[in-house]
Parts: structure tokens; sequence; C-alpha cells
């Protein structure tokens, strides 16, 4: 089993003890977020020289207001020196939490902002179509797809937009040589 | 067709397109890349692609960039990356393209420069072609194979005469660097224009420039009509340099298909083994004798391995293949050379010294072997070449020693006189092909002593003079061997007849050599 999926799993177990699988997540995606955007910390959090115990102390005092769980995996990490695996063994455990809680998350791409309501009735039926228990839909505008949606979860990606459909389009011609 | 408009095409298109306009929903499987360096992206997501399969990048640009998965492992894949890589960025996306590495198959692509994809680099615009098919194939099994037993005529009289080819062989050509191995593969592909050979000459890492040198050279001769070029030259990715040969190999397969017989050209392989290497060693697959992944030996045989002789059932078609590959100061026992040596049928020798010392084709017959050998030589050139070799063995042998004495006997003196005429006749000039036929009348002089009155330095110039007299005055006996194939008691008297006569008449051109003195003090000089 490769190193990944090691710590993802042995997380997931763990936190599931505890009972704290989404708080986990939630508190590692935070500590993922602070090192894109903190230089400095990126650079103490990645950096060999740093002396484990110096490590182990800082990181302490920065997740003080974590689960447990989060923070003892940090420092874990850090004793093993795994701490580049970081980000890839955040994306496996959010897939195993996911699937354990049959959740699934879809990103919805639209030409113009959808009300509320048509927000609310997708996302019923693609409960129903996905046979999920639930479904989180996040809704993104981007005008440059013209018409239609896009829904991306997972590793699918069904596109419906206009944009998409004169791609084809395109495709088609120039395979037929038209163009 | 490029620039030309079908009105009508555009408007069932469109309509089509408009009818079921509702139902069109694309769905693709993505991933996202979690890093990419070197030509290489490690991919997360894409949990259902199969190995080789195609994937597209979307780069910054916006442009789509073709990888080929090729590490699939338990949470990423590992993509090699055909084309500029720089304007991946961490984060896009990738896309499933559901079809492996594939290439474009047919009487369109002859005459055409492609690269390892099958993209046009020609300028020439699109490939029409009716096909498309897999780079990789598995070769086939014992049942649709029959034995080689047809020649595939090079038009090099030391390889026709002593290391035959036969259609559906792999045979290697090996040497140093500037030893003239290209030179030999593009005279063979010259030297197809009459027997109906399609070539495709693969180069691997080579220079753009020698590329263009070649392509040049084969339109010159008016070969490319019948060839296809594959580019997968140093500039490019090592994705590409790595699939060029499956790729050219796939073209020919085509052919061999169809029934009819292909000659595929790898130049060389020894660039392509290295191309793989940093491939896999970019992808951390572990190193081992050279440095070399431990598949080294699999990717050249499932590549070699794919040349073959469809029996009668399946078309009775062929694909020969002549790989090279280039040693380093002479040394054929590096790991590349002896896979290669090993997993092919011969190989062709090409020695720096020889070359150097001006006999060229710089073939080291000693060392060079056809295992399928004689099988597929015509019954004429077994005939006359049958003792050639081992009597080039005899006289490379007393030469050696001959080199230390002064007094010699009459016999010896002969065996080295007969040595040197026979070494001299095998000399042969760069793009310059000889039909078989011609070749067996050549050396039919050589080995029956009609050379004997002949400086060895003046043996080009009676070949060059005896082949057109053949051509002008006894077109039969050369017509007769072409169509029997066969050097029959009464055709070996004519021509015997006909040398003799020749002779007679024979004076050696702007000799500077010597005044013509009594031949038989010339003999053993």
């Amino acid at each position: 089993m490769s190193v990944v999926s090691t710590y993802a799993e042995a997380l997931f177990e763990a936190a599931q003890e505890r009972g704290n699988l989404e708080e986990t997540l939630q508190d590692l995606k935070d500590f993922a977020g602070a090192l894109r955007e903190n230089e400095e910390l990126r650079r103490f959090y990645y950096h060999a020289q740093v002396t484990k115990p110096q490590k182990r102390r800082v990181l302490d005092q920065l997740t003080e207001g974590m689960q447990q769980t989060a923070r003892n995996f940090l420092k874990v990490l850090a004793d093993k020196d795994r701490e580049e695996y970081l980000e890839e063994i955040l994306l496996r455990y959010e897939e195993l939490v996911k699937d354990h809680l049959g959740r699934v998350e879809v990103e919805l791409t639209t030409a113009v902002e959808l009300p509320g309501e048509t927000l609310r009735r997708i996302e019923e039926r693609l409960k129903e179509i996905l046979g999920r228990r639930e479904v989180v839909l996040e809704n993104r505008v981007d005008e440059d797809i013209l018409g239609g949606a896009v829904f991306r979860f997972g590793g699918m990606m069904l596109d419906g937009s206009v944009r998409g459909q004169l791609e084809g389009l395109r495709e088609k011609m120039l395979e037929r040589g038209v163009v | 067709m490029a620039g030309r408009l079908r009105p009508e095409e555009i408007s069932s298109i469109l309509k089509g397109a408009i009818t079921d306009y509702e139902g069109q929903v694309r769905t693709e499987e993505v991933g996202q890349v979690l890093e990419v360096g070197d030509g290489i992206a490690r991919v997360h997501g894409l949990a259902n692609v199969m190995y080789q399969e195609m994937v597209e990048f979307e780069d910054a640009r916006g442009e789509k960039i073709i990888g080929l998965a090729l590490n699939l492992e338990e949470d990423n894949v590992g993509v090699i990356i055909a084309g500029e890589d720089r304007h991946i960025q961490e984060g896009s996306t990738v896309r499933r393209t559901g079809k492996l590495a594939s290439v474009p198959v047919g009487y369109g692509v002859l005459g055409r420069v492609i690269n390892a994809l099958g993209a046009p680099m020609d300028g020439r615009g699109e490939i029409e072609t009716e096909d498309t098919r897999p780079v990789e194939i598995v070769a086939p099994g014992i049942i649709r194979r029959q034995p080689v037993n047809t020649p595939l005529q090079t038009g090099i009289k030391a390889i026709d005469s002593m290391i035959p080819i036969g259609r559906g062989q792999r045979e290697l050509i090996i040497g140093d660097r500037q030893t003239g191995k290209t030179s030999l593969a593009i005279d063979t592909i010259i030297n197809q224009a009459e027997e109906g050979v399609k070539c495709i000459y693969v180069a691997v890492g080579q220079k753009d420039s020698s590329i263009a040198g070649v392509v040049a050279a084969l339109e010159e001769a008016g070969a490319m009509d019948y060839t296809t070029v594959i580019n997968a030259s140093a500039s490019q990715s090592a994705t590409l340099q790595y699939l060029a040969p499956y790729a050219g190999c796939a073209i020919g397969e085509y052919f061999m298909h169809q029934g009819e017989d292909a000659l595929v050209i790898y130049d060389d392989l020894s660039k392509h083994a290295v191309a793989y290497r940093q491939m896999m060693l970019l992808l951390r697959r572990p190193p081992g004798r050279e440095a070399y992944p431990g598949d080294i030996f699999y990717l050249h045989s499932r590549l070699l391995e794919r040349a073959a002789r469809m029996s009668d059932e399946y078309g009775g078609g062929s694909l020969t293949a002549l790989p090279v590959v280039e040693t380093k100061a002479g040394d054929i026992s590096a790991y590349i050379p002896t896979n290669v040596i090993s997993i092919t049928d011969g190989q062709i020798f090409l020695d720096v010294d020889l070359f150097n010392a001006n006999q060229r084709p710089a073939i080291d017959v000693g060392n060079s072997v056809s295992r399928v050998g004689s099988s597929a030589q015509i019954k004429a050139m077994k005939k006359v070449a049958g003792t050639l070799k081992l009597d080039l063995s005899q006289y490379r042998e007393l030469a050696s020693f001959a080199q230390f004495g002064s007094d010699l006997d009459k016999a010896t003196q002969e065996t080295l006189a007969r040595g040197e005429r026979l070494t001299a006749i095998l000399k042969q000039g760069e793009r310059d092909p000889m039909p078989v036929e011609e070749q067996v009348a050549v050396i039919f002089g050589a080995t029956q002593g009609l050379l004997r009155d002949v400086e060895p330095d003046d043996v080009p110039d009676w070949e060059a003079q005896l082949r057109d007299y053949l051509r002008d005055s006894h077109g039969e006996i050369l017509q007769t061997i072409r169509e029997t194939k066969e050097l029959s008691d009464e055709t070996a008297d004519r021509l015997r007849r006909a040398i003799e006569r020749f002779n007679e008449g024979f004076e050696p051109s702007e000799s500077a050599v010597s005044v013509s003195t009594a031949p038989d003090e010339e003999d053993g000089s």
C-alpha cells in the first residue's frame, strides 16, 4: 500500500473511533489552506532543518483550537518526515470520509446565478439519480459557458453547456474535414 | 482538403446537431494534476483510466496536450506528456479520452513525414487515411505465421550475397557512429522501388538536420512515393521518442495485414532505450543495469516480435524490421547491443577500421550473420555466392599471416590475389543499390576467376563497365536470371563467355594506377 493510502486510512480509523470525521477533515483543510496562503508557515512546515521537538512545539501552539485527531496527525507526519504528503493524504482522506457518509459534493457551473428554489430542486433530483444520502451542491457562475450547466462530482464531468456543444460541433466538423 | 468548404456537409452536420440538441450531454471522467515536471505529471482521480490510454490536459492557455497514462497507482496516475508541458499547472484538468495511443494508417501516410502520433510534419496538410491502429499490439502468434522464404533485396552486394535478409526477418544493423548504418538503411529503401515493398523509416532521437537530409535523399531517388518517415527528433519529448517505433510498426502492420510486404527501419534503438530510461527514472521505477529499467528487454522484444511473415490464410503479407543500434568504440557487449542482438535473427556489423580503409559499405563479414539466411536467397545467388564467405575468411587469415613473410608460394599468392579482388568487388557506392541479377553476374565473374587479370584498384571500374555491357549487349542473360531466379549451367556458360569477351576489350578508364603491362606479372603483386 502506498504511503498516502496508509496514512489516510489510519487517520480515517482514528477519527472514526473518536467520532469526529468531519471536524478533523475541516481542521486539516483549514491547515492546508493556511499553508497555501501563508508563505512563512509553508517554509517552516516543509523545512527539513527545523528540529522535530521545535516543530512539534510550534504545531502545538498553532493548532490549539483543533480536534485532537487532527493535531496528533500533523505531529505524526512531522515526526515521520512525511510532511510533503499532507495534501495528497488529505485528498484521499476526504474521499474516505465522503464515501463513509454517503455524501457527494457536486460542483454546478451555470452561466447565470440560479435562484435558491431551483438549486434545491436540482439537489433533490441529484440525490435520486446518484442514490446518495447527501448531496452538497456548490453553484459557480461562469459566463464563458454561455448557457446550460456543467456538473462535476468525483471524477466525473457532465457537460451540458452551450460551449461544450459548440466545441463538440467544432470537433465533428474538423473530423469530417469540412473546415 | 485544407481550406476547401463543403456546404452540403456543413448543413447536414448542423442539422444533425440541431435535431438532437437536447440529448447532447457529454460525460467525461476528469482528474486533476498533482504535480508536473520533466515531461511527467502525476494526476489525482481518473480512477478508471486504462494502461497506455491517451489523456488530455487542458493547459493554462486553454490548449489541449496529449499524455499517456503509464503508471496506474493506488492513489494517483503517472502520465507521460507528449508535447509542451510548461503551461500545465498544478490543479489543471485532465480528461480521459477512452482511446489507446493510436496512429493513422493506410496508403495516405505514404510519402509523408509525420510525428509519433501521426500529426503531419511536412507542411502538406491533413493526412487522409482510411483507418487508425493502436500503437501497441500483441505480435501475431505461431498459427498466423509461416517461415521466412522470400528474399528482401537490399541491393547491396555484400548483404544480398553473404548475409541475405528475408521478408519478415529482423536483422540488426550495428556499428559505431559514422560507419554508414543509416546509409545502408536508406539504400535498402531506395532499392524497394521495383520490389513493391512499402517502407517506413523511424528516426528516434536524431538531429532534425540529418532527418531533413534523409528525406531529401529519398525524394531525390523517388523513394518517398512508397515511404513514410516518422520523425521523433532529439528536440521532441521523450514520450514521442518512445512511441515512434511502435507507431512505425503499426503503420507497417497495416500493409502486412493487407497482404503486402512492408519494411520498417528503427534508427536507432539505442536512443529509443535512452528515451525510455529517462521516462522510467522520472516515473521513479527502479533502475537496473546501466540505469535502464527492468523491462528494457521487453521494450525491444515486443517491438521486434511484431515483424512477421503471415501465413497464406492470413494474406501472406510480411513486415521486415531493420533495427539500428549504435555501439561505443565497437563494444557489442554493452547492455542494449547484446539485448537486441539476442532478439534479432542476425546482425550486420559495421566496422570503423574497414570504413577508414575505404572498404565501403564497411561490413565486417566475419562478425555478421543472418540466422534465417539462405532460405531467403534466390537460387542463382546461392549458387554464385556459396563459397564467398569461406573464401574471404581464408583470405583474411592468410593476409594477416602474409604481412610478415615476403617469399610466398604460388598457391598462397593466388589465394591472396583472389581475396583482394573479392574484397574489391564487395565495395559499393552510396545510393547505388544494384538489381539482384547484376549482382549475380558480377559476383559470378569474381568467384570464377574472371577477374584475375584486373588490378584490384580497377575492379569498381570493371564492374561498372561490365554492368553497362551486359545490359546493352546481353540483356537476355540478365532477364533469364531475373525471371527464373536460377543460374542454369547453360546460362552460366553464356554468362562466362560474355564476360570473357568483355574482358578482352576491357580498358580501365582514367586508370591512374599503372600502365597496362603483361597481365601475368601483375598477378599477386
